[in-house]
């Protein structure tokens, strides 16, 4: 016990552990009470409307809520145009909770429409009766909804639950704490040497392990109860209370869930689960500390663990043979939702098992499993690092003398820390992913794309004599329609007529939706050409609004990248500078000729050309897809040619515009980069560095990819982008905020000098 | 001559007071730097090296401020810190490479003099070894060897015997007297014997201030007549720890042997008069400090 009491002192008593948990709460608090999953109806209208719901007796509720939408169905349906925005989000309001109140009044007829497909055996997709498992599957289905008959459900508060259920960034923030713990319990001892210490003592070996395991499950259930509960707390302020003696399945979205649980059985569920795999994670996290020599390597093998478990999770097909490596895993399993959310079974050879209880079993195994690797791994590892030699060769290496400054970093970084490996295996996942992208584009953009390259370039009397034709075109086969359809009616031509006249106008039409594109794209055109007296190029824009940003999943893939390579950045550059502190070779260092300012140079000339080949390794891939799939035409024709480029206030063709937006990120990349290593060689701590600057620079990624994009004006989302402020660009006074992150560089540069170069 | 002068020197960490307007003045030779843990000695020879800057004072080299000088002084330091940590995946010759680039030596030089010190120190036939590798003793030897690249005029060695066994301390005693010839060489150490057998002068350092500065012989003065040997009963021996300054205790056959330090003569018991040695110089000193530690 008393031990246990000094290893939780140590991770718990430190004023900065103490501060990043509150940080993180705070953070937690502040993007949960500002998310919102409907961006039409406030949560202050949730909360009004759920506490007067709350108040009328239950019989009553349903219709309320039935009167409520049909009056707003007749408020939305009178106004002719949407000016009043109150009376369109309370049709938004009502339509969603009368979406919810369908679906529970129905909720009878959905059990016994499963009873009843499972009998016939046709019908719903999921009851595919074609080979022995769907068969199984569909006996084991209705089997696990029969209990739920006559389960009363109750209109509830959903968005209060769902939100505090659901909320990723929640994930992250607890998986970097448990990082957090993992360095503190075991990378920070190893370093100082702690282990060849305590090793050789009665309680140093399987003990000391267990009880540092032990505190690692604390701070889970800890962390879980605190951020999870306090996750309920926020939503419950936010949206308003939730009856939690109501049955699950009053939920919205919780309908196909085969637990026969209320809402607060659920919710300990729900928290026992979260713990259970976190405690995994955490005891994977401790397994990899205890497998590597330097934090550097703890978050690499991190990286990839979850990397690799993302990428099987989302690019895997839910109903191949493969299906196991998609739903056993962390990515799917951390998220504990999906688990329970629907009921689901996976084909192990045949036999339909159910997700709850692979979920379960999977993860008390592994966690077993790993539990006894870690002591193994302890007991079996040398206290005391001795590098081995190797061959007479390499000793031969060894002895040439270089006094190049430049030489030695290199070594430091590339072999000793390992940045080449990272930018390796780095290079190869991009190739990957590069190789996984489908070129398939939809028939309508293929069209588009077709009637573009045909009418691109100058807007001759041609062009204008093609557009017209086909729109004549296009205008003939639907007055064939409407003739075939009047006569039809009329009864002056058969049915099969009538479809033959159908399919030849689909058959000709088929890029009437294209087409229409194009005209708006041409009307563009024109308009420009009579505002400005000179006419833009018709020009193929896709591949340009998907590189800039303009396409319709916005920055999404922006932000994908800059992920990526912020996360690459870290973990290859956080240990360079910092290292030199944690070995205490800075006093050495500091005091000879060139072990100042020339050293820092000499860094960064190192630093440079892997930060290069990481750019280029970070957007080559994207750019060369993109010019696959839709290619980059017209690139000397002006910005102005393409509608979402026009607002840049500054005239320039295409291919300089790109070759502006991959400079700046070039640039941005590279601020950053000197801000890693002035912020790495400030704290003089690879640990606490990764972690900070993962929270700093790439967790704020991933809150705008699930969402959260509010968060791009209180971090350099932005200007990762490149995308959001060129597109927001609006002139002079603008450029002061593209010249921040120089000013962040410039800023880290002087004190990086003056940090590394000065005496304390 | 070369001369480094230490004017006034103070440096405080919060209220700890870690050096005290410290004064010396240093030429060519080696300097014992002694005093328990917390002295002061190794916040001098960081503050000497430029890892530190003092709250008051100035160090001036030949007459010019070391600040002022910036890489000129970086260039004839050599300096070798406590309990240093090392880049374990380097081996030794790669290490000592890396430093010679850091003091700007070139090619040539640099292979020639890493041949020299890497035989003064007796790791030639390690030198192909990781660091990682090495054994205590080794790291404090090629810790040495770094700091005799490029024949530094200033050598600052911090626990340089440290680890040692009685041959290599003898050895690196050696190589040090050698060098000290046209270098100013200050040694920081807890081992007496060391700084009895080569410093010129020994600095006497405590909670930062100096206590005095000169030749053994200097100090030896003020013990002069105040160190005793008794021949006491084995049960006696509290009863004198708990009146003397006891500097070490021997037993042989039945009796045991008790040498003290006392201003006056240590009645009732048995006594001759010895000289005193280092040993009972820095006890007589230090005394408190120890009681402390």
């Amino acid at each position: 016990m008393r031990i246990f009491q000094k290893e939780l002192y140590k991770v718990y008593a430190g004023r900065k552990f103490i501060l990043v948990i509150l940080l993180f709460i705070g953070v937690n608090a502040a993007l949960l009470y500002t998310s919102t999953n409907s961006p039409m109806v406030r949560p202050e209208a949730y909360k009004k409307v759920y506490t007067h719901i709350e108040t009328l007796p239950v019989s009553e509720r349903a219709d309320y809520i039935r009167n409520c939408y049909y009056d707003a169905c007749e408020a939305d349906s009178d106004m002719e145009a949407s000016t009043d925005s109150a009376m369109e989000n309370e049709y938004f309001l009502f339509r969603e909770l009368y979406a919810q109140l369908e679906q529970i009044e129905n909720y009878p007829n959905y059990l016994q429409d499963i009873q009843d497909r499972a009998k016939n055996a046709s019908g719903i997709s999921i009851f595919n009766l074609k080979d022995p498992f769907s068969i199984r599957n569909a006996e084991k289905t209705a089997k696990a909804f029969q209990p739920l008959e006559g389960n009363a459900l109750q209109f509830t508060n959903t968005n209060t639950f769902v939100e505090a259920t659901d909320f990723l960034a929640t994930d992250f923030f607890l998986i970097a704490l448990l990082f957090y713990v993992v360095v503190i319990l075991v990378v920070q001892e190893k370093e100082k040497g702690l282990f060849a210490l305590v090793k050789p003592l009665s309680c140093g070996r399987s003990h000391l392990m267990c009880v540092k395991m032990g505190v690692l499950f604390f701070s889970v259930f800890f962390f879980t109860l605190l951020f999870w509960g306090g996750n309920l707390m926020i939503t419950t302020f936010k949206y308003g209370a939730v009856n939690m003696g109501a049955f699950l399945q009053s939920i919205g979205g919780y309908t196909g869930s085969a637990l026969n649980v209320t809402i607060l059985q659920y919710w300990i569920l729900f928290l026992f689960s979260k713990m259970l795999i976190y405690f995994l994670i955490g005891l994977l996290l401790f397994y990899f500390a205890l497998a590597s020599n330097s934090v550097v390597m703890l978050y690499v093998r991190s990286v990839l663990l979850f990397s690799l478990s993302f990428v099987l999770y989302w690019a895997i097909d839910g109903n191949s043979a493969f299906q196991l490596l998609k739903y056993m895993n962390i990515a799917n399993f951390v998220q504990v939702t999906p688990v329970y959310q629907y009921y689901f079974n996976l084909n192990i050879f045949s036999r339909p098992v159910n997700i709850v209880w692979v979920f379960a079993f999977s993860c008390t195994l592994f966690c077993v499993i790993v539990f006894f690797l870690n002591l193994y791994t302890f007991k079996s590892q040398d206290s005391v690092l001795t590098l081995k030699s190797r061959t007479a060769f390499r000793k031969k290496l060894r002895k040439r003398c270089h006094t190049s400054l430049s030489y030695h970093e290199s070594y430091k970084l590339y072999v000793v820390q390992k940045a080449l490996w990272i930018l390796i295996l780095f290079v190869c996942l991009q190739g990957y992913l590069f190789m996984q992208k489908e070129p398939y584009i939809g028939a309508t953009e293929r069209y588009y794309k077709n009637y573009m390259q045909t009418l691109q370039g100058e807007v001759t009397d041609k062009t204008r004599g093609m557009i017209a034709r086909e729109e004549e075109r296009l205008a003939s086969f639907t007055l064939m329609r409407m003739e075939a359809e009047q006569n039809f009616a009329e009864g002056s031509i058969s049915s099969q007529e009538y479809d033959a006249i159908q399919k030849l106008v689909d058959d000709n039409t088929k890029g009437q939706e294209a087409f229409t594109r194009v005209l708006e794209h041409f009307a563009y055109v024109e308009e420009q050409g009579r505002e400005t007296g000179e006419i833009p190029w018709m020009v193929y824009e896709t591949g340009y609004e998907k590189l800039t940003g303009n396409s319709y999943i916005g920055y999404e893939d922006d932000m994908k990248n800059a992920a990526m390579i912020l996360v690459v950045m870290i973990a290859a550059f956080a240990a360079f500078f910092s290292t030199e502190y944690s070995t205490g070779m800075i006093h050495m260092i500091s005091c000879y000729k060139l072990g100042r300012e020339n050293t820092v140079k000499a860094k960064l000339r190192v630093a440079f050309p892997l930060y290069t080949v990481l750019f280029l390794s970070g957007y080559v891939p994207d750019f060369i897809a993109v010019c696959n799939q839709y290619g980059l035409p017209c690139r000397n024709a002006e910005l102005i040619s393409i509608p979402a480029l026009s607002g840049f206030p500054i005239d320039m063709k295409l291919w300089q515009y790109l070759v502006l937006l991959y400079t700046y990120r070039y640039i941005v990349f590279l601020c950053i980069l000197l801000f890693i290593f002035m912020f790495s060689t400030f704290l003089k701590d690879t640990g606490t560095a990764m972690l900070i600057l993962s929270i700093v620079l790439v967790i704020p990624t991933f809150l705008h990819i699930i969402g959260l994009r509010w968060i791009d004006y209180f971090s350099l989302n932005a200007f990762v982008s490149g995308n959001i402020v060129l597109n927001n660009f609006r002139g002079r006074g603008y450029a002061l905020l593209l010249l921040f992150p120089i000013a962040l560089g410039v800023f880290s540069y002087t004190r990086l000098l003056r940090v590394y170069s000065v005496s304390k | 001559m070369a001369t480094l002068q230490i004017n006034s020197l103070s440096k405080s960490y919060g209220d700890k007071i870690a050096l005290n307007q410290v004064n010396l003045c240093l030429t060519p030779g080696v300097y014992g730097l002694l005093g328990p843990n917390g002295a002061g000695k190794s916040t001098l020879m960081n503050i000497i090296a430029g890892n530190l800057t003092p709250d008051a004072g100035e160090i001036l080299y030949n007459g010019e401020n070391v600040s002022a000088l910036g890489k000129s002084f970086r260039s004839i330091l050599g300096f070798m810190p406590q309990q240093q940590g090392l880049y374990e995946h380097f081996t030794g010759y790669q290490f000592l490479s890396y430093i010679a680039a850091l003091k700007g030596m070139d090619r040539k030089q640099a292979k020639a003099e890493i041949e020299t010190v890497i035989g003064l120190v007796n790791l030639r036939e390690h030198s192909g070894k990781k660091l990682g590798a090495y054994s205590g003793g080794m790291k404090q030897r090629i810790l040495i060897a770094q700091a005799l690249l490029d024949n530094p005029k200033i050598l600052i060695l911090d626990e340089p015997t440290a680890g040692l066994d009685p041959k290599e301390r003898i050895r690196i005693r050696n190589i040090i007297s050698e060098i000290a010839l046209d270098k100013i060489v200050i040694f920081a150490t807890h081992v007496v014997s060391d700084v009895e057998q080569i410093a010129k002068e020994i600095i006497m350092i405590k909670k930062g201030n100096i206590l005095g500065e000169g030749s053994v012989q200097y100090f030896f003065s003020d013990l002069d007549g105040k160190v005793f040997e008794l021949n006491i009963e084995p049960e006696r021996l509290g009863e004198v720890e708990g009146a003397f300054l006891v500097s070490n205790v021997s037993f042989h056959a039945d009796q045991m042997t008790v040498r003290v330090i006392s201003d006056s003569s240590p009645y009732p018991y048995s006594f001759s008069q010895v000289r005193p040695t280092l040993e009972d110089v820095y006890l007589y000193q230090f005394a408190d400090e120890m009681g402390n530690e």
